[in-house]
């Protein structure tokens, strides 16, 4: 059979188009058959040439350019998202210091809001007190005042009700002459 | 009539039919390596469509390159449609094998030609199992084509990068090349012919055998099937009749020619690939062939 094979192969080489006719009823679709070979050849170099030449390094450029630009993006949202963290925390940091801040301004204002209450009450009863005491102090003059024209009216008032009980309205010459009278008649008792 | 009395002549229509024939004489013969035959001309709708595919892609492929470097917006360079989406990983599949095989360094070289032998015999084997289509690796004469240009090649680099003598001076290990003079002389001559005959002469030849054989073989068993279903469900077969074991039967060998129908794709598919890997392989075997 390989013999036989290797015969007909031979044959075939040299012979060709006889031995292909040959072959065809013996060996059947064993034979390479020339018709297949050199089409199946000129068709792979034109495939090859057409991939090789166009179609390969256009592909193969976009592979590349795209695995290229995805690794720049994945590599840009990896700096970004380093970045977006790295200020995450420092916002953070100045939301808790500016808080911080914010109480330490609240608590001061509570303070001095305290501090000034307290001023302003104090102040408030020093001035009341004041007041009372200027108060006590007008009342007492006051008091003093018509306590004196009191005294000033009772004596006139005296007085008048004392001449009207005398039946006389003293004058002050009357009062004169009263007392010399008197005076006289002290003297006079003296000559006896 | 009994529906196995037809089988051996529908065997023999199925074989006939899968045998080179003019493309449009089923009972010619071809004459002279002139002829179309059936092979080559499903070969060449392969080879046309092959081609389309890829320049549309590639148009494709330049037009977005161009508007993202024109946009200066990378999103351009996304993934355009599923079908260019499949034909880029089929590049970047070759492209990863041919570096993972060859090497970083000496790999990409070669990523245009094992893309050349992977989608041609690929999209080709998908052409043979179209109903009366055909893949040129279902004739021996088309697998022996490829056989002898990978061949050519891988034998081409070994010569060119280690030097005509330096090519064959590899195929005797370098561990054999230390050895007393009796030894290199008696080991070495050993198994440098064997690995001439493994290198030269088996490797052209299991390439092309497995291949067709792999392609034939399940060309075979589809007919088979097939006939099996047509003899025992006679939908179009006169002279024969319906039987309720007939059917049976029929059912069956649907079932199991469905099942094969995938399983020949999958085999469409792994026979590109090995027969490309292989290549890669023996075109490494020549690039680093003073290495070991």
């Amino acid at each position: 059979m390989l013999i036989e094979f290797a015969y007909a192969s031979a044959e075939a080489v040299e012979g060709g188009e006889k031995a292909a006719e040959g072959l065809a009823g013996t060996l059947g679709a064993v034979y390479p058959n020339p018709a297949d070979i050199w089409p199946t050849m000129v068709a792979f170099v034109i495939l090859f040439l057409v991939l090789y030449k166009f179609a390969f390094p256009l592909i193969i450029g976009m592979l590349d350019k795209r695995a290229a630009a995805i690794k720049e993006s994945l590599e840009k949202a990896e700096n970004t998202q380093v970045e977006a963290e790295r200020l995450l925390e420092e916002y953070k940091q100045q939301m808790a210091e500016a808080r911080g801040e914010a109480s330490k301004i609240i608590d001061q204002g509570r303070k001095v809001a305290e501090s000034m209450k307290e001023e302003i009450v104090a102040k408030a009863n020093e001035e009341a007190a004041q007041i009372v005491v200027k108060a006590r102090e007008a009342i007492d003059s006051e008091k003093k005042a018509a306590i004196a024209e009191l005294q000033a009216s009772v004596a006139d008032i005296s007085v008048a009700v004392a001449g009207k009980l005398i039946g006389e309205k003293l004058s002050s010459a009357d009062h004169a002459k009263l007392i010399e009278k008197y005076v006289a008649e002290v003297g006079g008792l003296n000559d006896n | 009539m009994n529906p196995m009395d037809e089988l051996p002549q529908k065997i023999e229509h199925l074989v006939h039919e899968l045998s080179v024939l003019p493309f449009n004489d089923m009972n010619g013969t071809v004459e002279g390596p002139l002829t179309l035959t059936n092979y080559t001309t499903w070969g060449i709708i392969a080879l046309v469509t092959t081609v389309l595919i890829f320049t549309f892609v590639a148009r494709r492929e330049s037009r977005r390159m161009k508007l993202a470097a024109e946009s200066g917006s990378t999103a351009e360079l996304a993934p355009s449609s599923r079908f260019v989406s499949m034909i880029e990983s089929g590049v970047e599949f070759i492209r990863d094998m041919a570096v993972d095989v060859i090497g970083p360094k000496e790999g990409p070289k070669y990523t245009a030609l094992l893309g050349t032998f992977f989608f041609m015999i690929l999209i080709s084997n998908f052409y043979g199992l179209i109903p009366g289509g055909k893949t040129f690796a279902g004739s021996i004469g088309g697998t022996v084509a490829l056989a002898l240009l990978s061949w050519l090649i891988f034998v081409w680099v070994g010569f060119s990068k280690n030097g005509f003598f330096g090519y064959f001076k590899s195929l005797i290990p370098s561990g054999v090349r230390e050895m007393p003079l009796a030894g290199r002389l008696v080991l070495g001559a050993y198994i440098f012919l064997l690995e001439f005959i493994s290198t030269f002469l088996v490797r052209p030849l299991t390439l092309a055998v497995r291949l067709f054989a792999n392609m034939y073989a399940g060309h075979i068993i589809l007919g088979v099937f097939g006939a099996f279903t047509a003899l025992f469900w006679p939908f179009f077969e006169k002279g024969l009749s319906w039987s309720i074991g007939g059917i049976g039967v029929g059912a069956v060998s649907m079932a199991f020619l469905i099942i094969m129908y995938a399983f020949e794709v999958f085999v469409a598919f792994i026979q590109a690939y090995v027969f490309t890997i292989l290549t890669a392989v023996y075109i490494q075997s020549s690039v680093h062939a003073s290495e070991h």
